[in-house]
């Protein structure tokens, strides 16, 4: 093989795995788009205490379910 | 008689935060059950809808615990509609006001349902829904759209609603309108029948008959199987690639 040829090799070579660098790369950068848009962070739901005065219970009232979800501990009268 | 009821919120595939915020309470009284149900969708575009719709929740919350216990053995459904439309007002006059002091627009739906033993009262402000699930699947509230307003008014089709880019606009919602005009219903519980509420992202990709079927009588008999049902809908929901945070609440009345 002459020095030529070994020339055209090599940059063979090199352009082959520039671009296998490039098309992973651009792969890579994809499936990190599709993950991030399937993936949710982490909810921030607040689940709230009830809070039944002693007077309710006395009128036989009872909570037998108080589910409350807020996705904020803020407050409009905090501001 | 009993109620069974779940609630389920996802804040869905795209957004960063959950606007949407649920409600959910049974209780026994001296005269049998109560039970009020509530979703609140914090507008997409606007900054701040947690803010909103969490204190419309609260604020709904804090009133089924404190206050309606003593309001109970005086019920009168009259009243009741005539203080919600005052604490809807209230609380659109406070965002209102709470948007101007800090210069952002905040604002969100309000639609819910309270119950005592068979009687009920829907409330509504916005374009999430109540379903009634029986033999068939029927929407028992009114969207307040702009495109559902044109289609009443004979200037626009279904099929044109459908598709119109102003699809999603509120013709009112509290913290944003100067003035809301909530509606509300009664009516009287039927056996077996379920009452759903939900924020726009939960129906938008599924159809009447997955709706239907997914929260059929038989399959959310009980309290695990409607909340199994529910969380399967949302997943689905995900799954289409529904880009808005998505919101469930279900009562059924079993005898």
């Amino acid at each position: 093989m002459t020095k030529n040829e070994m020339m055209i090799v090599a940059i063979a070579a090199a352009v082959f795995i520039i671009a296998n660098i490039i098309m992973w790369s651009v792969i890579i950068r994809k499936e990190r788009k599709r993950r991030e848009a399937t993936t949710p962070p982490p909810d921030l739901g607040i689940r709230l205490p009830d809070g039944v005065p002693d007077a309710a219970s006395a009128l036989g009232f009872k909570l037998l379910e108080s589910t409350v979800i807020v996705h904020t501990e803020d407050r409009l009268n905090d501001g | 008689m009993e109620y069974i009821a779940a609630c389920d919120t996802d804040i869905g595939i795209t957004k960063k935060n959950n606007q949407d915020s649920v409600c959910l309470k049974i209780a026994q009284t001296a005269n049998g059950r109560a039970a009020l149900m509530l979703v609140c969708d914090g507008m997409g575009g606007l900054s701040r809808g947690e803010l909103a719709s969490a204190e419309v929740v609260r604020s709904f919350a804090e009133w089924f615990d404190n206050e309606f216990p003593f309001e109970l053995p005086d019920w009168d459904w009259q009243t009741a509609a005539h203080n919600v439309i005052s604490r809807l007002r209230r609380l659109n006059a406070m965002l209102i006001d709470y948007g101007a002091r800090h210069e952002i627009q905040l604002g969100t739906t309000a639609t819910g349902l309270i119950a005592v033993n068979y009687d009920f009262m829907t409330f509504h402000v916005g374009d999430t829904r109540i379903y009634k699930i029986s033999d068939k699947l029927s929407q028992i509230t009114d969207d307040h759209t702009f495109v559902n307003r044109a289609v009443k008014m004979g200037k626009m089709t279904p099929e044109e609603a459908r598709t119109d880019p102003r699809r999603n606009a509120l013709v009112q919602c509290i913290g944003v309108t100067g003035d809301i005009s909530p509606e509300i219903r009664l009516g009287t519980l039927e056996n077996n029948t379920a009452y759903m509420v939900c924020s726009d992202g939960f129906r938008h990709v599924l159809t009447e008959k997955e709706l239907y079927e997914g929260l059929s009588a038989e399959n959310t008999s009980t309290k695990k199987d409607m909340q199994k049902r529910i969380r399967q809908l949302i997943e689905t929901v995900k799954k289409r690639e529904e880009r808005d945070n998505i919101t469930v609440a279900m009562l059924r009345v079993m005898p």
